[in-house]
């Protein structure tokens, strides 16, 4: 057991915090210099396609891109209804953003080089993710509804005083569950994954490797969808 | 476990990576998809017009086709009406004619005829003057005899 321990400690091991430089007076992570280069992968593959997308699509390419974009858009209608079309962008630049995350931590080597360290696997950086959906959110909300938006942490007004704490505890908590969720699903596969290659290091993975490879779309699309919903909820008719 | 620089650097780095997103992809995207999508409603929209255009098309046809069918109906009908007419006509005509035709043959057989007896009768008051006058062999005079054989003749015709 204690071998497993530290074969799961020498996987992930804490290297993940380790500071390679500093920038701006920022300390930077093997997760950071990761979180770059996926975003500049996923740049640089959007790129390459808009360059050459056509009204006719006649590159496989540009037909699969089409089509995840508009499954994903259809995935985030079922949600927000026709209001979806203004917040596809950030929907969707969250759900690419962590699910390259995600699988970057399946491509051996992940955590073992230097500097290469899937970001979701990391508290600090899914908690950036999810404060950045908190304050989407109470945009988009206040942005649709004006101050009629907080009414909803007054309601019913006859328990306001017991309602207000209520309301703002449970806003307060959606990132942390949103952050810890993802974070927690891809550390703890990273881990089990590291220690039972080192442990058994035949076929076993392999199975964990496939689960892994389903949870980690499994969990870009619930941190995604969770955030359609906190953006439907925020910017809904009614409660 | 929970680094701060880290979460400082997630923010920012995907607040960069959105922006550029929505440049890079989302807005050629985007742009593609809905003007592909106004086509094809544009489309469907213009071939509906077309499909309903091409009806009324048929429709108009049809109805001046039916319309061209009952006037060359009522054209073929009148024609065999004025045709029937025509013939009927023709044939009273003709009927009159021979009528006429009939008549006057009638009447000139009649004349001719009357003509004859008149002149059998002269013919007849001849030959019976002559054999008379054989017999009693004897020249009756003229005017005498001729009324003789008037009254004769007349008592020949009394019987």
């Amino acid at each position: 057991m204690t071998e497993f321990m530290s074969a799961a400690a020498e996987g992930t091991g804490d290297h993940g915090s380790e500071v390679l430089f500093t920038l701006f007076g920022l300390d930077v992570t093997p997760a950071i210099t990761t979180m770059w280069a996926i975003m500049a992968l996923i740049i640089i593959f959007s790129f390459i396609v808009t360059r050459t997308l056509e009204r006719v699509p006649r590159t496989r390419l540009q037909a699969a891109v089409e089509l995840i974009f508009e499954s994903l858009e259809e995935l985030f209608k079922g949600i927000l209804g026709d209001r979806a079309r203004g917040y596809l962008p950030l929907l969707i630049s969250f759900f690419l953003f962590i699910v390259v995350s995600n699988y970057s931590g399946l491509i051996p080597g992940a955590g073992h080089f230097k500097g290469f360290l899937a970001p979701t696997s990391r508290w600090g950086v899914t908690a950036g993710l999810a404060v950045i959906v908190f304050f989407s959110q109470q945009y988009f909300g206040i942005k649709e509804k004006g101050l009629g938006y907080f009414k909803h942490f007054v309601d019913p007004p006859f328990l306001a005083p017991l309602m207000l704490p209520l309301g703002i505890l449970e806003e307060l908590v959606k990132p942390f569950s949103l952050s810890l969720r993802l974070f927690a699903n891809i550390f703890g596969g990273e881990t089990v994954l590291a220690a039972l290659l080192l442990t058994l290091p035949v076929l076993v993975p392999i199975s964990v490797l496939a689960l892994e490879v389903i949870f980690g779309l499994v969990q870009a699309m619930i941190f995604t969808m969770l955030a359609a919903v906190y953006f439907a909820n925020a910017t809904a008719e009614e409660h | 476990m929970f680094v701060f620089d880290e979460f400082v650097w997630a923010i920012i780095n995907f607040l960069i990576f959105f922006a550029i997103m929505r440049i890079v992809f989302f807005k050629p995207i985007m742009n593609l998809l809905d003007s592909r999508r106004a086509e094809v409603a544009e489309n469907l929209q213009k071939s509906e017009e077309a499909r309903k255009e091409a009806e009324q098309l048929r429709r108009e046809y049809e109805e001046k086709l039916n319309q061209a069918a009952s006037e060359a109906r009522d054209l073929i009908e009148r024609a065999r009406r004025e045709g029937e007419q025509r013939r009927e006509e023709l044939v009273a005509a003709a009927q009159e004619e021979a009528e006429r035709i009939l008549d006057r043959a009638r009447t000139a057989i009649r004349e001719e005829r009357d003509r004859a007896i008149a002149a059998l009768r002269e013919e007849v008051a001849d030959l019976a003057l002559l054999a008379a006058s054989k017999v009693v062999d004897k020249d009756l005079t003229g005017e005498d005899n001729e009324r003789l054989v008037r009254e004769f003749i007349r008592q020949v015709e009394g019987h």
